[in-house]
């Protein structure tokens, strides 16, 4: 679960939004044809230069599992002991991109306060590399996995009957392992701030 | 970063403690329930017309669709929505496509629909009013309507956003039973969808 070491790289990036994308997606495209290239089976058209990088993103890779419903809920009782933030996103959901460095931010402040947090993709295979690419361009401070592709109506009821698949999403679990809180869709910071210090403020820490 | 801005107010129910039920940070509201009303709720045409849904109900009833100009996966199920209208109009029912996104004008679903042949009406939900009181939160998010104006179906498309890897197809299996006068196997599915851009509320 210690997965990055990423953590302060780039955190005052203010640069605006388009041109960082812009910038960086290029940046980052040959790295992570490979990333995907070699983790995943795919095959990536183009993947051919840079091995030194092959190392650093192959162990971020690592902690890109694929994770079923079961496999889902496993990792939550995991993290039983502390309130967890479980963020889902996908490559083509934009509000999704938009909201991730304001959560990843977030993670930033609130994980010294006892916050464990992981995130969900919902890419299917043929969008693994695009993922890939949107974390090496955000640098999560915290571990990513991606849902297992199919079953998707299984998967939401198996996270949250009360969850209409509507992306963005993220769930709120007591440090018991029960799911106490949800944003759906596109809010605003100050709704996920109120929703993390109501979680820390109802969990006791050890 | 400019939808940021836009900053919703919401309140945030503090206060409730750690009850044991699930609590929704943020405005989302619920769908009603199969077998719920028609909402008789105004709507624009593209032209800018008033209308709603009863003025574009069939024989059979009416299919609604909430749909968006961007939203990749509403974008995946383009061409099987023109397929499903074709067939089903014929077929004595309506099919409407609804555009709820705040960020998404008339004049940009009016391209978007001619550009990728989408032929079945579509209407302006501008404030998006039925959005809230279907409780629509994604796209594309479909509700079937019968002849009674009675909610019979709600939910997916089918199971797939890739065509190639479909395996069910719960809202034409619903359109066959309402046409055939049958009941419904699976009234209630999901799907991974964009979410429905809302406007801010005060």
């Amino acid at each position: 679960m210690t997965r990055t070491h990423l953590t302060e790289q780039k955190s005052g990036a203010a640069v605006p939004k388009p041109l960082l994308v812009a910038v960086l997606v290029a940046g980052a495209l040959a790295i992570s044809a490979i990333a995907a290239g070699t983790a995943t089976g795919q095959t990536t058209s183009g993947s051919g230069s840079a091995p030194a990088k092959r190392a650093a993103i192959s162990s971020d890779q690592k902690s890109f599992e694929v994770l079923d419903g079961d496999a889902y809920l496993a990792h939550v009782a995991e993290r039983r002991g502390k309130p967890l933030m479980v963020t889902f996103w996908a490559t083509w959901c934009e509000p999704c991109r938009d909201e991730y460095p304001m959560v990843n931010e977030l993670v930033r402040q609130y994980k010294p306060k006892g916050l464990a947090v992981f995130g969900m993709d919902l890419d299917d295979d043929a969008e693994v590399s695009l993922a890939l690419k949107f974390m090496a361009r955000t640098h999560p401070v915290f571990p990513n996995y991606r849902k297992k592709p199919g079953k998707e109506e299984e998967f939401i009821n198996r996270v949250n009957p009360k969850w209409p698949g509507t992306l963005p999403a993220t769930f709120f679990y007591a440090p018991d392992g029960q799911l106490v809180g949800q944003i759906i869709g596109e809010q605003p910071r100050q709704v996920f701030v109120g929703a993390i210090e109501q979680l820390l403020a109802a969990s006791p820490q050890k | 970063m400019r939808l940021r801005v836009f900053a919703l107010i919401v309140l945030i129910a503090l206060g409730c403690g750690v009850a044991a039920a699930q609590q929704t940070f943020g405005d989302v509201p619920a769908a009603p329930p199969i077998g719920s009303k028609m909402p008789a709720l105004k709507l624009m045409t593209l032209a800018g017309q008033t209308t709603d849904l009863a003025s574009s109900a069939s024989k059979h009833g009416i299919l609604v669709i909430f749909v968006s100009v961007q939203c990749p996966v509403s974008n995946a199920y383009n061409q099987r929505m023109e397929a499903l209208a074709q067939e089903w109009t014929a077929r004595g029912f309506s099919v409407v496509g609804v555009n709820a996104n705040r960020s998404e004008a008339a004049d940009a679903v009016e391209a978007h629909a001619r550009e990728h042949g989408l032929t079945f009406p579509i209407l302006k939900d501008n404030d998006n009013r039925l959005a809230d009181a279907l409780g629509a939160s994604f796209t594309p998010e479909t509700y079937l309507f019968d002849a009674s104006g009675t909610l019979r179906y709600h939910g997916r498309i089918d199971d797939s956003k890739d065509p190639t890897a479909i395996s069910k197809r719960d809202l034409a299996d619903a359109l066959e039973a309402v046409s055939t006068g049958k009941s419904i196997a699976v009234t209630e599915t999901k799907a991974f969808g964009c979410t429905i851009k809302r406007v801010p509320r005060s």
